[in-house]
């Protein structure tokens, strides 16, 4: 255990309704009193075979090899009770580490299966492309803890490409907290997409750093939320060097009494120009119950940048409905079909087809039934 | 007379807004009628009816097809029974591809999974009827479309779909002239006794090219007049204005 962050999080408030970023947010649930001792590790299982020289497994084996980026992508402190709680409770977890100019053509991925009931988990995750370095990785996170609080933490160094696809599936009585930070070194690119598919309460903090001229991130999300979950978004799209780029995307779709909250950072430090900066969230809402907010926050301080924000909140479109039913389509398969035509530009982003389908399938299974 | 498609005594309302006063039309199958009217009449409305579009409301009368109501059947359920309805404006749907789409909408109709060579097969011969290339069917449905490119997909539908009664409303508007040469080949092609075609316009020239077997005209929400070809002729030189003049006097 971190006995620093331990205080921390033992010193940080329960959020409430009545901070900012919890507002709509629904906590009572979730008991916290004997974490502790209810920890237990996650099972990881991998998958791909990277070329040799690429580390890739449990990061309980590679300790020494990772421990010059280990924690060092995310800023500890002034962070939520739950990264706190992660930082002080975290033991393992999984490492990707691709060396110089070493191309990953299998996608490789890693699956945190979480211990079910009454039990909590903090796996950790590092994953490092070093300068020309290329890969895919997907991670995906199942099971049914009370609590999962987990971290990855990803470096782009110079000229490297990530592509970057995260799942996140639990039950909906879990919650699910996981913060993830990419440092994005000059000339190099992290494509990411990431699925948030269920939980009684998932906050999910999506970070870029841009450090590195001619850097770029696409962050791509998408969100479902159904019956009573409710689902936080923070992203933050941090500019520190000029001519760099960060586009964003993030989709929800919302039946029942789903809730969800929004909230999309985007920092320009002095001295950025020749930035862009793009930011839209668009919300699908299939059901009046359901409660939906989005905010963006703007701190720009360079004046020579190209930087939009967008947000919009709709339900399905009663002329595109008739349209599609007017060719035959029957209720059910218009609305599947605008669901997903509306989804579509997320999913195209994902270059693994396998990971694509399971993305089709899942959101299938959830919102449109 | 069992073979028809039938409008009787239609009173439709918009908002509580009456628009269609009791409109009557029979368009027995193997015919092609054309409907004209000024801005405003109703045109759109009773096509739009036609095929249950939730907004418009009958308060009165009937819609028959081969002999049955069709009032109580949902839109999908009218197009799997052989309605269209070739919009005036369709709507753009991104994110869903034209050939996806066309395949979920031919198998509707047929009631059954077809065979994905067959539909293909199929698909390309309408295609190169209405002389698209095979990019079109790859584009989102509509989407950046321009006027006479929506207005030629809404026709490429109707061949894939074969219905047994097509309304096309204001087709011809934006096409040009060689596009619309190439439209009423393809419809005159689907034209034949197992099809009954009611063709709104405002203007003669679509009517050269495909032949009506008679003219309605819709003034406020009625039918005023109905006649043969000639009438078509006589409303370009003349305008609506003598018949307005006539209904009156
Ligand atoms: N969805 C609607 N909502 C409100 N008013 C409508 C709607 N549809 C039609 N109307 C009204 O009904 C009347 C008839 O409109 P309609 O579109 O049927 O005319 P039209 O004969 O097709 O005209 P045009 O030749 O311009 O296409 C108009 O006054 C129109 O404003
Ligand atoms: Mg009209």
């Amino acid at each position: 255990m971190n006995p620093v962050a331990w205080q921390r999080f033992l010193q940080l408030p329960m959020p409430s309704r009545h901070d900012v970023d919890w507002r709509h947010l629904d906590l009572r649930a979730l008991r916290l009193e004997r974490v502790e001792k209810r920890t237990q590790p996650a099972r990881v299982t991998f998958r791909g075979q990277p070329p040799t020289g690429v580390i890739f497994g449990k990061l309980s084996g590679h300790r020494t090899e990772a421990n010059r980026f280990l924690g060092k992508a995310i800023a500890w402190e002034n962070r939520h009770k739950f990264v706190a709680l992660h930082e002080a409770l975290w033991e393992d977890g999984a490492v990707v580490l691709v060396p110089k100019n070493c191309r990953v053509t299998d996608p490789l991925e890693i699956h945190y299966e979480l211990p079910n009931h009454d039990s909590a988990a903090f796996p950790r995750t590092l994953i490092v492309l070093e300068p020309g370095a290329e890969a895919t990785v997907v991670q995906k996170y199942t099971g049914a803890p009370s609590l999962q609080a987990g971290a990855t933490e990803l470096f782009v160094q110079p000229g490297a490409h990530l592509h970057y696809i995260s799942l996140h599936q639990l039950a909906p009585t879990s919650f699910d907290f996981l913060i993830k930070r990419a440092r994005v070194a000059q000339d190099a690119e992290i494509d990411w997409v990431i699925g948030m598919f269920g939980a009684a309460l998932g906050r999910y903090d999506i970070e870029c750093e841009m450090e590195g001229r001619g850097g770029s991130s696409f962050m791509y999300g998408v969100g479902l939320g159904a019956g009573q979950e409710q689902l936080a978004q923070f992203t933050h799209q941090h500019h520190r060097s000029g001519d760099t780029t960060s586009d964003l995307l993030f989709k929800n779709v919302l039946r029942d009494r789903a809730v969800s909250s929004y909230t999309g950072t985007i920092r320009v430090e002095k001295n950025c120009n020749g930035t862009n900066a793009y930011q839209s969230n668009r919300n699908l809402v299939l059901s009046r119950e359901v409660q939906c907010d989005t905010r963006p926050v703007l701190e720009i301080e360079s004046n020579q940048l190209r930087c939009t924000h967008g947000a919009t909140v709709g339900r399905l479109d009663d002329n595109q409905m008739f349209y599609l039913r007017s060719r035959g389509l029957n209720e059910a398969q218009a609305r599947q079909i605008l669901i997903e035509a509306f989804l579509e530009p997320v999913l195209a982003r994902i270059r693994v087809d396998t990971v694509r389908r399971e993305f089709e399938e899942l959101i299938r299974q959830k919102i449109i039934r | 007379m069992t073979d028809t498609f039938e409008i009787r005594d239609l009173h439709v309302s918009v908002e509580d807004k009456p628009i269609l006063k009791g409109v009557n039309l029979v368009v027995p199958k193997g015919q092609v009628h054309a409907l004209m009217g000024p801005n405003g009449s109703g045109k759109s409305t009773l096509a739009n009816t036609i095929l249950g579009h939730p907004k418009y409301t009958v308060t009165r009368g009937d819609i028959r097809m081969k002999g049955e109501s069709i009032l109580e059947w949902d839109t999908d359920e009218r197009a799997r029974r052989g309605l269209f309805l070739a919009f005036q404006y369709p709507c753009e749907v991104p994110g869903v591809r034209v050939s996806n789409f066309l395949r979920m909408a031919c198998n509707a109709r047929a009631g059954r999974e077809l065979d994905v060579m067959e539909f293909y097969e199929k698909l390309e011969e309408k295609m190169k009827k209405l002389d698209m290339d095979e990019r079109w069917v790859k584009r989102y449905l509509n989407e950046g479309f321009s006027g006479g490119e929506k207005k030629r997909n809404e026709i490429l539908q109707m061949l894939m779909l074969e219905p047994e009664f097509a309304v096309m409303d204001e087709t011809d508007s934006g096409l040009d002239i060689d596009a619309l040469k190439i439209v009423a080949h393809g419809v005159n092609e689907l034209r034949g006794p197992n099809i009954g075609i009611l063709i709104i316009t405002h203007y003669e020239r679509i009517l050269r090219y495909i032949q009506p077997d008679a003219v309605h005209i819709l003034v406020d929400g009625r039918i005023v007049k109905s006649g043969d070809a000639d009438l078509a002729t006589h409303l370009e030189q003349h305008g609506y204005d003598w018949i307005t003049k006539e209904v009156v006097a």
